[in-house]
């Protein structure tokens, strides 16, 4: 067998490590040689200088901040709307039958379409942002706890109902095992679009955040800037999906160690 | 337990007294309406500007919309929408089956894939409109390049996930390369890239209608932004009606490409359920 | 007389690093013979047959088919694997499987002739529009065989194929493969875990000893030729062959455990 089993193991990531800074070759030297206009696409060194002096400017870390703190209240407001509606309708075949044209409709609304009744509404600021965050999130986490809720074995409710056990307990020892993976699956799926959205807020309404900063640095043509924010950007995306990621393993590692408790 | 401690069971209550033809259409469009209702009610007796009365809605939706705008404006955007989610498809699927078939060539690539999707595709919007300039190719490579990530990368996973033993009968009945993508990698992929597809669907919208507000004279987007400066409310929320429509529309083109691709994986799905 | 022998397997080893599976296996397989292979558990049965069919190389020894030496999958041999399930293509329907290792073989006029003709040798030809999941798994495994019958080879290689089915159904396919052997006159290799079915179906019986394995003893079933479940299993001598097998494989077993 060739190579140990660490050796095996590493491969991948060095292969991965490998293309990354390969890609970066291959954007320097495209640009140093002319194959893409370098007024519009500096080179990769210029860009990560631009984001080294980024790391040490307080301004840039306030952006930062504030896109996190809009992510944070969208992703709060979505999750618990999402949970408490999801639960609700979930629960009732009536409501769900009922609420299923209205759900059809209003979910593949583009969350940008709102955009001008939000600014209009409330402003050009976090506000706005937030509604549009908001709405765009919501679905994702509402789709899910619906799938859950539905996925509750009717067999261990009809039991449950048997034995006596009443609604309340129903719901924590039945109901809420069961839509867990399905609501940790929105809250991952909705963590994204909620980013997503928090950056279109801010590059078309203004609001304050990295999308913000990255129109004031294409405004005064600091490219290098605009392109560094890019990379920010997707740094961000990747460090919020590794950390729920992690979050949801924890989570559904302990609902499997619990999931014994749905009776049957 | 005796038997007169056992607990009383309710039967559950006898149908509806409404015809079970009427029952569904009903249940299905009675919020709907509901909210029409309630909305013109409310806007009668508190009347708001920024919150047009249904009617108003419908009006203006007819007055922009159905007319000669309707081929300037929407189809066109229809039109890149269209090419871009076709432009996706075909690169994401193209370059994650050749990356998912190579496993040296996916482990050096899939890291970095990962992270360009990640990027927020409204954010390489300003900066395409720097590289390429304002036209339509412009609008149509932002839709495609944002777009094509999910389907990449979905495709990839799907590729990779062959089912051995179906890639070992493969090889036993020495079947030909072309003969293996078409009738086993590709197949068996097909719910992942479905999925992928699903997802890049809202992805090419949100950057039509974006990639029309930031430098456009014409388009969707365009048009959110003339509507936005003049305050011109009802168009305002007929934009979103419009919109919403092009979504839904989307999503039953996709449900039932999807109903065609994936008849089998339904049927083996309920068989393994079974 | 021409050559009879068709498969010739000749000190046949495969490692893996320090890890010997197969030692040195050698045995032949007459042209129309119906040869069982049988072992205990984890002896290598499947290593030897993907190495015999062409799915994975040997560290030693040969592999010839008709004088040539096997290194690939050859056009001659058919392999039925032992999960139906997973070898059949979902999203084709029973048809479609049939005719898929036909794409590249035949000319599409003959392929519906082929492939019916196959399915309707194992039974199946009513279920030919059918996709493989709306089948029981019996049905799914003969599916697997009118493909391999179809794809007209010269020997037949069935890694053992009704390990995952049941009994009842187990013996009805049992009496396939023997119809199908005496209508087609093509050679069969077959393996089995199962004692009394490789005696039940084979002319001669390779039992296989332990990791690192070599040929126990290559046993020739001299039962007749005409064999139905009920009336030969009831023979003596059915009943003294299967004997005689078990006590090699438990003699096998424990030299296993005596050796290094």
């Amino acid at each position: 067998m060739r190579g140990t089993s660490t050796a095996r193991r590493l491969r991948p990531v060095l292969l991965g490590v490998t293309g990354v800074l390969a890609f970066l070759v291959i954007w320097e030297l495209a640009t140093r040689l002319g194959w893409v206009n370098a007024r519009y696409v500096p080179p990769a060194s210029e860009t990560l200088a631009a984001l080294g002096a980024f790391l040490l400017d307080r301004h840039f870390w306030r952006m930062v901040g504030d896109t996190m703190v809009t992510w944070a209240i969208g992703m709060s407001i979505a999750t618990i709307a999402g949970i408490v509606l999801g639960t609700v309708i979930g629960l009732s075949p009536f409501l769900r039958s009922a609420t299923r044209t209205t759900i059809e409709f209003l979910r593949p609304i583009p969350s940008v379409a709102i955009i001008p009744v939000a600014v209009v509404l409330l402003g050009p600021d976090r506000d706005a942002s937030l509604v549009i965050v908001v709405f765009a999130t919501f679905w994702q986490v509402l789709i899910q706890v619906l799938y859950g809720v539905a996925d509750v074995d009717p067999v261990a409710r009809d039991t449950q109902r048997s034995f006596g056990i009443g609604a309340f307990h129903r719901f924590f020892h039945l109901v809420f095992p069961t839509a867990l993976p399905y609501l940790m699956t929105g809250i991952r799926l909705g963590a994204t679009v909620a980013m997503i959205l928090t950056v279109t807020g801010e590059l078309l309404i203004g609001a304050a955040g990295i999308g913000r900063l990255l129109m004031e640095r294409s405004t005064v043509g600091d490219y290098a800037g605009v392109y560094a924010i890019v990379v920010t950007a997707g740094l961000l995306a990747l460090g919020i999906n590794l950390v729920v990621r992690v979050v949801e393993r924890r989570v559904l590692a302990w609902h499997q160690s619990v999931r014994g408790e749905v009776l049957v | 337990m005796s038997v007169s401690e056992t607990r009383r069971i309710r039967l559950p209550r006898p149908a509806h007294r409404i015809p079970s033809w009427l029952r569904l259409p009903l249940e299905w469009f009675a919020l709907p309406i509901l909210i029409v209702l309630a909305w013109s009610l409310i806007s009668i007796v508190a009347p708001n500007p920024r919150f047009p009365a249904p009617a108003m809605i419908g009006d203006a939706f007819v007055e922009n919309w159905i007319n000669e705008t309707f081929l300037t404006d929407v189809l066109p955007s229809l039109g890149r929408l269209g090419l871009g989610i076709l432009l996706a498809i075909v690169l994401g699927i193209g370059v994650g089956v050749l990356v998912g078939s190579i496993k040296w060539l996916r482990e050096l690539l899939e890291p970095a894939f990962e992270f360009f999707r990640a990027v927020p595709p409204p954010m390489i919007v300003p900066v395409l409109v720097m590289v390429l300039g304002a036209d339509d190719t412009m609008k149509v490579v932002v839709i495609a390049a944002g777009a094509m990530w999910p389907i990449l990368l979905n495709t990839i996973e799907g590729v990779r996930a062959v089912d051995q033993v179906q890639r070992e009968t493969a090889r036993a009945f020495q079947l030909q390369r072309w003969h293996r993508l078409c009738f086993i990698t590709l197949p068996s992929a097909s719910p992942q890239i479905m999925a992928g597809v699903r997802q890049s669907l809202s992805v090419a919208l949100i950057l039509m209608v974006i990639s029309e507000m930031f430098l456009a004279s014409s388009g969707l987007g365009y048009r959110i932004e003339v509507f936005k400066q003049n305050y011109a409310y009802a168009p305002m929320w007929s934009i979103i009606l419009l919109l919403g429509l092009v979504g839904v529309l989307l999503a039953v083109l996709f449900q039932i490409a999807e109903r065609i691709v994936l008849t089998w994986y339904r049927g083996l799905k309920e068989a393994e359920r079974a | 007389m021409p050559d009879e022998t068709l498969l010739k397997v000749d000190h046949l080893g495969k490692r893996y690093g320090d890890f010997e599976a197969l030692r040195d296996i050698s045995f032949t397989a007459g042209r129309g013979e119906l040869v069982c292979i049988v072992g205990p558990s984890g002896c290598g049965k499947t290593t030897l047959l993907k190495i015999i069919a062409g799915l994975l190389a040997p560290t030693s020894g040969v592999v010839e088919l008709d004088g040539a030496r096997v290194t690939a999958p050859h056009p001659r041999m058919a392999v039925v694997f032992q999960e139906y399930g997973r070898s059949l293509m979902p999203w084709m329907t029973v048809r479609g499987n049939v005719e898929l290792p036909l794409r590249h073989t035949t000319p599409k006029a003959q392929r519906r002739e082929r492939s019916q003709a196959a399915l309707e040798a194992v039974g199946l030809g009513e279920a030919a529009g059918k996709y493989p999941w709306q089948l029981s798994g019996g049905m799914q495994q003969r599916v697997a065989i009118a493909r391999a019958v179809a794809y007209d080879p010269e020997i037949l290689i069935m890694d053992e194929p009704f390990a995952a089915v049941d009994a009842q159904t187990r013996a009805d396919l049992e009496d396939l493969v023997r119809d199908l052997w005496a209508k087609l006159g093509v050679t069969v290799l077959f393996v089995t875990h199962d004692i009394d079915e490789s005696v039940y179906l084979g002319e001669r019986v390779v039992v296989l000893s332990m990791t690192p394995t070599v040929v126990q003893e290559d046993l020739v079933v001299d039962l007749p030729r005409d064999r139905d479940q009920i009336t030969t299993r009831a023979l003596p001598r059915f009943t003294e062959l299967r004997t005689h097998v078990y006590e090699q494989i438990q003699r096998a077993k424990l030299e296993a455990g005596r050796a290094v």
